[in-house]
């Protein structure tokens, strides 16, 4: 089983900052390849978005490393991995308390990741960033924590909820996308499905992920956009 | 103390300290401070200065001045001033290991041998004062070699005594930090055994050449991503940087020696490779010879000429079978993690550097792989006056250029520290009701209303001032419950 993965990070016209941050690891472990993909939305309009959004991402990327790779290569895994990456994001949780308590600084970071190995995946999800799975179809995996505009479930000095938790599976040629809003708000239905699907090569998956954030922008969208993905090469068709 | 090499800032080039200390050059700044090297122009000599925000100072004066011997740079002055401490000390004509690596990549295993058996003798001379001190920060970054080759050690800003109570929180470089350190599994603790990791550790960047600040970090087993380093100074480096700290080296002493008895006998990896062979084949033997005893006895019990010798001899090969596989799975444990190889790895983030100090030992230097770094000092954040509540008092997450849609009152909570007493506030709310129309409302606020005043308010006092426990601040809750439509 073999993985194709790329990226795309754009600020957008509105922000002075990026206040997205994003983490992609593509590790061989054991005989098989592995990933994490993680995209984290700073809460806009609240201080210092983007250090808790890097923070998210630094700390759980070192937690990937840490403990994360042993996990999913043991047996049982995506269960074992659940509960060690809900520790993970409890520890994220902690420090942003902590940072509210001792820098009076209250920020907040969507956070949504997925673990993948083999042709089977796991997801956690808070906020509204999303995750879609693309083959034939585009069906987005994930709920948006939020009500008219309000984000209800995020990691931060707000308290955090338990996340969503997704299994799933891809099958070959089959694309997981993780993106924060920015990327996919006006984006019309079945886009990505349209636009992603069939691309074999990384260089171009580069391209046409570049040429969706064109595209975007000039729908008018003006937000931070960034997209992490990951084409699976072989596996049940 | 200092390095040879490029000028990493100008700042403060030409300034005076203490009025007799001429500031050349800025050499770089870290957790508790700036470094600059300095000129005294009545000796005609160079020291280092190092910058401490003056209450944090006393840790590392004490520790630096109980310190007398060629491993570690002399304090010979302290200087008060502007809020800063400036303690002048040696200055080592030399560089870092870290710029070694960086310019000569990986050290083979005999130099890294020997650093390791020098890092063992100047951090267990620490451990051996009375009280003993912790060094805590051992990284490549840290330790110098000086013009004449001897090895010497920088920065104690991060030094515990080890009587100490816990200081919250404790320093840790990122990558170097043993999980101890950074209160994984528990609280934050620290002993001898935290700077047997932070040697290993160090031993690992010299060994692969590789910033374990940055993914994959140390994750991947040492033998793994280098091949080429010899089994048995792995399996030394691998016995450092356990996760329990049970099952290190418990001493500066212990390392030590085993670093000396590897580099005494470098062929020693191909003995034990055969005594391990040799000790599974032993293993391998007496499980198939128990099997067959087994076999036999039970065809003997079946035909009714068992005999309790007979018994009690399998008894004992059962015996010696389970402890022979205890062993065997003790010997497995040591292997943690799985051959890991970094295929791609990306993490950008615009989190500025060093913000949220604490945060950023932990979470390491991932902000070099693409984070911008500022061109001056930050300006201070404003914190937010303004919160939004829903009528439960739950704050209301919404994003900045969004539209927030409700049926529910929305309660503005209003910081009164960040207003001057009497000072009016005039707060515009556009809002759109329900048939569409745009509206938009003037609330005035004013924390303290001077007496006689004639005017509009539309907000209205809640209850009494409320403490917040969590921030120890005062917050006052004001409910709109009259609109004043602007004309």
């Amino acid at each position: 089983m073999s993985y194709i993965v790329s990226w795309y990070w754009d600020r957008g016209s509105f922000r002075e900052k990026n206040e997205d941050s994003f983490s992609l690891q593509h590790v061989r472990a054991g005989g098989e390849e592995l990933a994490l993909l993680l995209v984290c939305d700073g809460i806009g309009g609240l201080p210092e978005g983007e250090c808790a959004s890097g923070l998210a991402a630094e700390l759980l990327t070192e937690w990937f490393y840490r403990e994360g790779i042993r996990r999913m290569t043991g047996p049982f895994w995506r269960r074992r991995t659940v509960r060690a990456a809900k520790g993970a994001l409890e520890e994220v949780q902690e420090k942003l308390e902590r940072c509210e308590r001792e820098e009076e600084i209250c920020s907040g970071t969507t956070c949504t990741m997925a673990l993948v190995r083999g042709n089977r995946f796991v997801l956690l999800h808070l906020g509204d960033s999303r995750a879609y799975r693309i083959g034939a179809r585009q069906r987005q995996l994930t709920d948006d924590h939020q009500e008219g505009g309000v984000l209800r479930r995020c990691l931060g000095a707000f308290g955090m909820d338990e996340p969503d938790v997704v299994f799933g599976r891809l099958r070959k040629g089959e694309l997981l996308l993780l993106c924060t809003d920015g990327f996919c708000r006006r984006a019309p239905e079945a886009y990505f499905a349209g636009c992603l699907a069939g691309e074999r090569e990384k260089r171009t998956l580069y391209r046409r992920l570049k040429g969706t954030g064109s595209f975007l922008e000039a729908q008018g969208e003006k937000d931070n956009m960034t997209a992490v993905l990951l084409r699976c090469e072989g596996g049940k068709a | 103390m200092g390095e040879n090499g490029k000028k990493e800032n100008a700042g403060g080039q030409g300034r005076l300290i203490g009025g007799k200390y001429e500031i050349l050059e800025r050499l770089g700044s870290g957790g508790t401070g700036s470094v600059y090297r300095v000129y005294d122009k009545r000796l005609q000599k160079s020291w280092a200065a190092k910058q401490i925000v003056a209450d944090r100072a006393e840790l590392e004066e004490r520790t630096l001045a109980r310190l007398n011997n060629g491993v570690f740079a002399r304090i010979v002055d302290v200087v008060q001033e502007e809020g800063f401490r400036y303690l002048i000390m040696d200055w080592i004509d030399g560089e870092t290991l870290e710029k070694r690596r960086l310019r000569d990549g990986p050290f083979s295993g005999r130099e890294a041998a020997k650093i390791g058996i020098g890092l063992c003798r100047a951090i267990g001379t620490l451990h051996n004062l009375q009280p003993p001190l912790l060094y805590l920060d051992c990284k490549p970054g840290n330790v110098m070699t000086d013009s004449e080759g001897k090895l010497r050690l920088i920065d104690f800003g991060s030094a515990l005594e080890l009587c100490m109570p816990e200081v919250e929180p404790l320093s840790a470089s990122p990558g170097y930090a043993a999980p101890e350190q950074l209160g994984q599994g528990g609280e934050r603790r620290a002993d001898v055994r935290t700077d047997v990791f932070g040697v290993g550790r160090t031993l690992y960047a010299l060994l692969t050449g590789a910033d374990i600040n940055r993914p994959p970090y140390a994750s991947c087993p040492l033998k793994s991503r280098c091949p080429q380093v010899e089994e048995d100074l792995a399996a030394i480096v691998e016995k450092c940087t356990a996760a329990d700290p049970g099952e290190r080296y418990q001493t500066m002493e212990a390392l030590e020696k085993a670093l000396e008895d590897w580099l005494a006998k470098p062929c020693r990896g191909l003995k034990r490779r055969l005594l391990c062979a040799a000790g599974n084949l032993a293993a391998a033997g007496l499980c198939a010879a128990t099997l067959w005893q087994g076999l036999a006895f039970f065809r003997a019990v079946s035909e009714g000429r068992a005999r309790v010798e007979e018994c009690l001899a399998l008894l004992l090969e059962t015996v010696l079978l389970a402890l022979t596989a205890r062993c065997w799975r003790e010997g497995q444990k040591r292997r943690r993690c799985p051959d890991c190889e970094p295929l791609l790895t990306v993490l950008r983030t615009e989190k500025t550097p060093g913000k949220w100090l604490f945060c950023f030992w932990l979470a390491g230097l991932a902000a070099a792989f693409g984070s911008r770094q500022p061109v001056s000092a930050a300006p201070e954040p404003e914190k937010p006056f303004l919160t939004l509540r829903d009528s439960r008092m739950r704050k209301l997450l919404v994003k900045e250029g969004t539209t927030l849609r409700t049926a529910e009152p929305v309660f503005l909570e209003l910081d009164p520290d960040a207003f001057f007493a009497g000072e009016e506030l005039e707060l515009l709310v556009t809002a759109r009701d329900r048939a569409g129309r745009l509206r938009e409302y003037r609330l005035r606020y004013c924390p303290e209303e001077p007496e006689g005043s004639n005017r509009n308010l539309c907000i209205a006092k809640v209850g009494e001032r409320t403490y917040n426990e969590k921030t120890g601040k005062q917050w006052e809750a004001y409910q709109c419950t009259e609109i004043i439509p602007e004309q």
